[in-house]
This record gives C-alpha cells, sequence and structure tokens, in this order.
C-alpha cells in the first residue's frame, strides 16, 4: 500500500489557503449581498444584545453636545422661520389687484425634498470604507439610494434596507463622493475622502482660474438626486494645483462622524422624473 | 479532545474581545484596532497547516460577517496569516520544539523570540489589510503612517493581552 507523499498533503493545504483567499476576494466584490444580510433580521439580533449597550452609555455621554448641536439647529431653523414668514406675509396678503387676501402654504407647493428622522445603530471612522446602521427601513418609507444628512453636513448614501434597519456608506468612504460647489454660486466638482482624517475631506477638479480664499464655505451643489441644494458642508483649508490644471481643495468638514447621533434619510419626490429626463429607457418605473 | 474544547472557548472570547473593541473604540481612520490576530499565532504547533488554515478562516469570517466593515477583509488577512505562520514560526523555533506540542506563546518562546514572531505575524496581517482596502500600492506614502501607528498599538496590546492573560506563572 502506496503511503500518501507529504507533499500531496502540502499542495493540499496551498490548495485550500487559495480557495480562501478567492473566497475572500469574492466577499470583498459582493460586499452588497453581506450588507443586506448584516441589516437582516438574524444579525441585527445578536448584534443588538451588546451593540445597543454600548451606543447607549456613548449617547449619555455625548449629552451635552446633542444639546449644544440640538440648539444651534433650533436657532437655524428659528431663523428660516423667520426668513419665510417675511416673505409669505409680503406676497400673500395682497393679491395682484391689491385687496387682501390669505392664503395658506399648505395649499400653493409641494415640497422636493422630505425628511425621515433616524437613530444610529452603529457607526465607525476607523476604517477606509466607513459604513453606518440606522434603524429606519423599509417600514418607513426608506429606499436605497437615498441621501442621508444631518444638521451638520452630509452624511451619506442608503445602500440597502430591511424591514427596520438600513445600511448607509458614510461619506467617509474612499469610494463616495458629494457633488460640491465653492461658495454659494461658486465652481463645482466632486468633494471625496481620501482616508486621512475623519474631519477633512478634498474638494477636486475645481478650474485652475477659479478665485476662492481660505475660509470661504463649501455647499452642496444640488446636482445630484440626493441631496438639496446649499446644504453647508465645510470650509476650505488650503489648496494646491493638481497636473496644472486645477486645484484639490483640502475643506475642514462640519460634520463630526464621531459624535454623530441623530440623521435625516432625504427623500426626493422628484427622482423619477429627473432620471427619467437623464435615462429615458429607465423611467418605465 | 481537551485541547478542542480550549481553542473553541479562546474562539469565542476572542471573537466577543474584538467585536466589543471595534464596536467601542474609535480613534479615527488612523488606527484600526485588531486582537484576533493573537488567536491564530498561539494555536498549538502540534495542529497541522490545515487546521489552523480552517481556525484562521473561521476567525476572519466571524470577525467580518458581525462588524460593520466590509466583509471579506480580515478573512483574508487571517488566512494569510494562518498560512504563512508555520513558516514565520520555523525562522525563531528551537529544534524539536515544533514536535513537542508547545503553544508558541511569551512564557514558552521567551520575550525577544515572541516579539519577533508576533510582530511579522502583525505586520504581515496589517499589509494584507491595508493593501486590500485601496487594492493598490499607489496609496502607500499615504497608508504609511496608519500601517505603522495601528501596527505599534497593535503589537503593544497583544504583548499585554498575551502577559496579562497566558504568561501565567510570571510571579
Amino acid at each position: 500500500m502506496a503511503r500518501r507523499s507529504p507533499n500531496l498533503d502540502r499542495l493540499y493545504t496551498l490548495l485550500l489557503f487559495i480557495v480562501m483567499e478567492i473566497l475572500a476576494l469574492m466577499m470583498i466584490s459582493n460586499d452588497s449581498l453581506f450588507q443586506q444580510i448584516k441589516i437582516g433580521g438574524i444579525y441585527m439580533g445578536i448584534r443588538g444584545s451588546f451593540s445597543k449597550v454600548g451606543s447607549e452609555i456613548k449617547y449619555y455621554f455625548n449629552l451635552r453636545q446633542v444639546n449644544e448641536q440640538l440648539n444651534s439647529e433650533n436657532e437655524l431653523l428659528l431663523a428660516e422661520i423667520e426668513k419665510y414668514k417675511n416673505n409669505v406675509y409680503q406676497k400673500d396678503t395682497t393679491d395682484s389687484a391689491g385687496t387682501f387676501v390669505v392664503r395658506t402654504l399648505t395649499d400653493t407647493v409641494k415640497p422636493q425634498f422630505t425628511y425621515i428622522p433616524a437613530r444610529i445603530v452603529a457607526n465607525g471612522t476607523n476604517k477606509k470604507h466607513n459604513f453606518i446602521i440606522i434603524g429606519k427601513g423599509r417600514k418607513e418609507g426608506v429606499e436605497p439610494d437615498m441621501g442621508v444628512v444631518s444638521p451638520r453636513g452630509v452624511v451619506g448614501v442608503v445602500s440597502r434596507v430591511s424591514d427596520n434597519y438600513s445600511f448607509i456608506i458614510s461619506t467617509l468612504n474612499i469610494n463616495q463622493s458629494v457633488s460640491a460647489k465653492l461658495g454659494r454660486d461658486g465652481a463645482f466638482g466632486p468633494l471625496i475622502w481620501d482616508g486621512k482624517r475623519a474631519d477633512y475631506a478634498l474638494l477636486t477638479e475645481i478650474p485652475q482660474h477659479i478665485r476662492f480664499s481660505v475660509g470661504d464655505t463649501v455647499y452642496t451643489s444640488g446636482y445630484s438626486t440626493l441631496y438639496p441644494e446649499n446644504i453647508p458642508l465645510g470650509t476650505v483649508r488650503k489648496s494646491r494645483i493638481i497636473k496644472g490644471t486645477h486645484h484639490e481643495i483640502k475643506v475642514k468638514l462640519f460634520e463630526e462622524f464621531s459624535t454623530l447621533r441623530f440623521v435625516r434619510v432625504v427623500v426626493n419626490h422628484d427622482k423619477n422624473e429627473i432620471k427619467g429626463i437623464s435615462n429615458p429607457d429607465e423611467s418605465e418605473n | 479532545m481537551n485541547q478542542k474544547i480550549n481553542t473553541t472557548i479562546l474562539y469565542f472570547s476572542f471573537l466577543l474581545a474584538q467585536l466589543l473593541i471595534s464596536n467601542f473604540v474609535d480613534f479615527g481612520p488612523m488606527l484600526f484596532i485588531a486582537i484576533y490576530p493573537l488567536f491564530i499565532i498561539v494555536l498549538p504547533t502540534s495542529f497541522s497547516l490545515l487546521s489552523v488554515l480552517l481556525w484562521g478562516f473561521a476567525m476572519g469570517f466571524g470577525v467580518d460577517i458581525l462588524y460593520n466593515g466590509v466583509a471579506g477583509m480580515n478573512t483574508a488577512a487571517a488566512v494569510m496569516i494562518a498560512f504563512l505562520r508555520e513558516t514565520v514560526l520555523r525562522m525563531v523555533i528551537r529544534k524539536g520544539e515544533l514536535e513537542s506540542q508547545i503553544r508558541p506563546g511569551l512564557l514558552e518562546m521567551g520575550f525577544s523570540r515572541f516579539l519577533f514572531y508576533s510582530g511579522f505575524m502583525l505586520i504581515i496581517h496589517h499589509m494584507t489589510i491595508i493593501f486590500l482596502e485601496s487594492l493598490s500600492l499607489t496609496y502607500f506614502y499615504g497608508n504609511f503612517p496608519r500601517l505603522m501607528i495601528s501596527f505599534a498599538v497593535n503589537s503593544l496590546l497583544l504583548l499585554l493581552l498575551e502577559f496579562g492573560i497566558f504568561y501565567k506563572n510570571w510571579r
């Protein structure tokens, strides 16, 4: 009877090693499938047991910051309301003939964007590909490819949804970009994350002749269907010229991802219409 | 049989510890904390390469599936160090130790040999993760600080863990 050669064993293990590495690479390339598993029922059940306690404790210690955040947001919103109030009363109390009428806001326009408030269940900033899980899902109307914002800027894009949870690709992900512009009327380009610091991002593809100075605010451009226009994202810190053609601007983000707690999912009611114009073949649904 | 039960208990404790750490501790993009490589590093030398590979895969897969990063990254790194474990071990092992069923730990190998062995394994693990993250060598300079900071912190953590939990007769 022939004995098995030790080399054959070594060959088998080598083969197993190669198969396992290929499996791992396949997992990386099919990550969206695993995202679906991760927000599915069983996983969140296992995870919930210790992750929830952790986030509760973290939340408690950040209460002060959360309060300040809410306060400043309230003030912003009050100012906004005040502005619109003036507008409405000036325009709507008199009609074209000059007679006094009262109109309510609700019957005039349907808003393009509405928001679904949500709480963060899991978050991270220590990877090159960061993800966030939020506690709102399909039941509350969250769908894939919706934008997610917070009072201080843009958070990410919904990637996968289950009934009660959604998986969000964070802005702190080297594959993610946000369409941004310099100032309210300035040049626009993609804002990308370079994976170095959680509070800085790069605004690229700004043409060389565009003038700006340190401290200018960067806003969302509104050219994508994900986010409304003019959400402040951060301020310009320094810039350099790449290949002699365009600026690469380092932007200090307003968003603090490590203390982020509450976010809002952006529902764009005109999304299908906009998509329908840009590629008519897919406008059936 | 006893060894199998021990390894299974160790597996679950390392998995739980790693998941708790990844949930609670977050120092930003320059530092990721990985303590599960210690599990693969100190598997007994009597284990065949095949079973070390399987344990490595199980560890990486467990961490990947229960954690909200890109799935597969930790699996690839864990399988990589499991495969190269014997090669690295042969560099530091003394004659006969590989056959006498030792656990390659701090107590059995002594400080300097263990430091070299675990450091080598960790750097392989970290490099695999960091190269898979950007899938190229172009960002090497950008990633270098991340690699070095994580490596320094993790090897310190690993030594402390090994010393505190497994270095039994230190008194």
